[in-house]
């Protein structure tokens, strides 16, 4: 919609004149309109231009009133870009230090806590040799008759079971040193 | 004598004498438009204090599209409508303080102050913010649009309005226009 130049001239005029709002609000904004037309005629925007330049009758500078004597308002302490530039650099290795973790996170999988290696509760089944006893709670796919010294170790989720040969057995119960390594090593698979 | 893009390189840079230079330079503008706006001086020393302590805290953020000075009015401007704004909250007078400034000049001019210290406390805060950054510290229409965040056409139409606002209520104004012929 476009207005005349009348109407534009008309619609500057203030609505509320007087009325003092401490709230800060203020007659409505110039609509689109009125704008507009601002914005495309030379003539409106030159007029406006004059009656703006000069201030009105009794605002001279002469009589707008001075600061208070004795006002001495101190220098706010510029701790703000120290800090600005601490926070941020903070925020840069924070950032840094959580895309690394994520990065450990994502190739090497979630860490899982330290587990104790169980002790192997040790024991011979020798109700499986030299064949299986009817009945038992286990088979195996291999004869156990092979075997003349089984072990099971026990966790909270998994049993393992170690099959040694004769030879093996004895030297795995002679050689006490090697024997908490040989278990680790059974019980991690 | 450091111009403003050395004052804000300094200040970039964490060094004293950079914000020790802009508070020089516009400390006193800015209290001069806060206590004109806020008509206390308490309420006027704490928005300068707000004022320059946030822009120090993001002088990094200045980019220089517009010129330190104008920067500096826009957070005045909003800090001295949050300090209204929490002075108010707090149960303070929605009157403005009568907080007469000491003035040595002769009789007539302290009457003549006082009467466009009432004449502009009956604006409205906006109208009377745009009168005292025109006509008082001269900033382009340009300059009080990127303050009060609105177009400079927009700017020339509230200056207007709040221009005859001010002349009629100005008590002194058939006075004034009778001199204006006289002379």
């Amino acid at each position: 919609m476009t207005i005349t130049c009348a109407v534009f001239r008309q619609r500057l005029e203030p609505t509320e004149v007087g009325r003092r709002r401490p709230d800060g609000a203020v007659q409505p904004e110039p609509d689109a309109a009125t704008l507009e037309h601002l914005a495309t005629c030379p003539d409106c925007l030159g007029w406006l231009d004059r009656e703006i330049a000069t201030p009105p009758s009794g605002l001279r500078p002469a009589f707008w009133e001075a600061l208070p004597t004795g006002v001495d308002v101190r220098m706010p302490t510029p701790t703000a870009p120290g800090s600005t530039l601490f926070h941020r650099l903070s925020l840069l290795l924070t950032g840094v230090a959580a895309a690394f973790a994520l990065y450990l996170l994502t190739v090497r999988g979630i860490p899982q806590p330290a587990r104790p290696i169980p002790t192997p509760a040790v024991e011979t089944l020798s109700f499986l040799l030299p064949e299986e006893k009817p009945g038992a709670p286990f088979s195996f796919l291999e004869p156990a008759q092979e075997y003349s010294f089984v072990t099971r170790t026990e966790t909270d989720d998994s049993h393992s079971w170690t099959f040694l040969d004769q030879d093996s057995s004895f030297s795995f119960i002679e050689d006490e040193n090697d024997k908490e390594e040989l278990w680790e090593d059974h019980s991690r698979g | 004598m450091m111009n403003d893009g050395e004052r804000v390189a300094l200040a970039r840079q964490g060094r004293p004498e950079g914000f020790r230079s802009i508070w020089e330079a516009y400390g006193r503008y800015i209290h001069t438009l806060a206590f004109r706006m806020l008509r206390d001086r308490a309420l006027a020393e704490d928005a300068v204090q707000e004022t320059f302590a946030a822009a120090f805290r993001s002088i990094r953020e200045f980019r220089g599209d517009s010129r330190l000075k104008t920067w500096l009015y826009r957070i005045a401007y909003h800090e001295v409508l949050r300090v209204r704004e929490r002075h108010l909250r707090g149960g303070g007078s929605t009157e403005l303080p009568e907080d007469l400034p000491a003035c040595d000049s002769a009789h007539a001019d302290l009457e003549a102050r006082l009467d466009v210290r009432a004449v502009l406390d009956r604006l409205p805060e906006r109208d009377r913010a745009i009168l005292i950054m025109a006509y008082w510290d001269d900033l382009s229409c340009a300059e009080i649009a990127d303050v009060l965040s609105i177009t400079a056409n927009n700017v020339k139409i509230l200056l207007y309005r709040a221009r005859i606002k001010f002349a009629g209520l100005w008590p002194r104004a058939d006075e004034a226009r009778q001199k204006e012929v006289a002379s």
